[in-house]
């Protein structure tokens, strides 16, 4: 659509009037300034400090750069944004999570940096068909040979036991599967970052269903590797069954 | 974090989804292991099992141990009258 400049003298037709009305009316709202009513961009403001529009409604916003740090309050709760993320630049975010549609055999998180994120809070619900309680393995970078050790503390019933493996070929990052209980819950904190060798906390409910639980495991778990920066995670077990999630958080 | 891709991807494990996030990870799904993979996982789970088995009757001992020194001591007490 052309717009035509109307001056004083100037005679203009309906065609040129209705090419008017349709460029500035044409497809969104964009802002436009000139003689011939040219779009710009970053010129103009949507309200000012002191006229404002009452309300937004829109379904997304989609902004060039960070949210300026203004306290926006009403009828409401307050609600602080902040530049630059800044207040956010230590929490944890989530980064990666699957939630199975159809049974698997291992579930690979690839594209981390450790070295970058430092640390990584794995989150696990694991559901397995009724066989005898499976191990949820974790390998890191791939590596499953005996480059692993735990020590753990476990509860069961009104028994405490404890024990330690120094050659292990994976990190348990969780369990289910016993023949009273197909679910697991845990949750892991791996220390991720090269120079020293990396540390995995778990704890973990293995095994239940209806009003039991099977075993209750606090691992503390090493890989001896020191200096390749972790790029991935696999899980791995035979038959994971579907409405398996698991999530990766990490200081993002 | 969405994901913006989704594919079918074969390599020697067996065939996978791949989820590709708004953010550069990716999700690899294992949805059917090949028969060297297959035969790879099961050679572990029976190494764990064996591992298992022997876990297991060494739990079983420490917790019959600590039954009989717990019935050991409720009895002593009982025989003191302290309880």
């Amino acid at each position: 659509m052309t717009f035509y400049n109307q001056n004083r003298g100037y005679t203009i037709d309906a065609d040129e009037l209705d090419s008017n009305w349709k460029h500035i009316g044409q497809g969104s709202r964009l802002p436009m300034a000139g003689t011939a009513m040219t779009t710009t961009s970053g010129v103009y403001n949507l309200g000012s400090d002191i006229y404002r529009w009452k309300d937004v409604h829109v379904q997304n916003i989609d902004m060039s750069t960070d949210l300026n740090a203004v306290a926006i309050t009403g009828d409401s709760a307050s609600v602080v944004a902040l530049s630059n993320n800044e207040g956010f630049e230590h929490c944890f975010n989530l980064i990666a999570e699957v939630t199975l549609t159809a049974t698997a055999s291992a579930i690979e998180i690839t594209g981390l940096n450790g070295d970058t994120d430092e640390i990584y809070w794995v989150m696990i619900k694991l559901i397995k068909a009724t066989s005898s309680g499976d191990w949820f393995s974790m390998y890191i970078n791939n590596d499953d040979a005996a480059n692993y050790g735990y020590q753990y503390l476990l509860g069961e019933n009104a028994t405490v036991t404890s024990a330690r493996k120094i050659t292990h070929t994976s990190i348990y990052v969780g369990g289910a599967g016993n023949s009273l209980g197909v679910c697991g819950f845990s949750e892991s904190f791996i220390y991720a970052k090269t120079g020293n060798e990396r540390l995995v906390l778990t704890r973990m409910l293995k095994s239940g269903g209806g009003t039991w639980v099977y075993q209750n495991w606090n691992f503390g778990s090493i890989w001896n590797n020191i200096s390749d920066t972790i790029t991935n995670l696999k899980f791995s077990v035979a038959d994971i069954q579907p409405n398996t999630n698991i999530q990766i958080w990490t200081k993002r | 974090m969405k994901i913006i891709k989704t594919e079918n991807e074969t390599t020697e494990h067996g065939e996978f989804k791949v989820q590709t996030q708004s953010n550069g990870i990716k999700v690899r799904i294992l949805k059917k292991p090949s028969a060297s993979y297959k035969a790879k996982m099961e050679k572990r789970a029976e190494a764990e099992k064996a591992r298992q088995v022997i876990e297991d009757e060494r739990l079983a001992r420490e917790r019959l141990i600590k039954e009989r020194m717990r019935d050991i001591a409720i009895k002593q007490l009982e025989d003191e009258g302290k309880i």
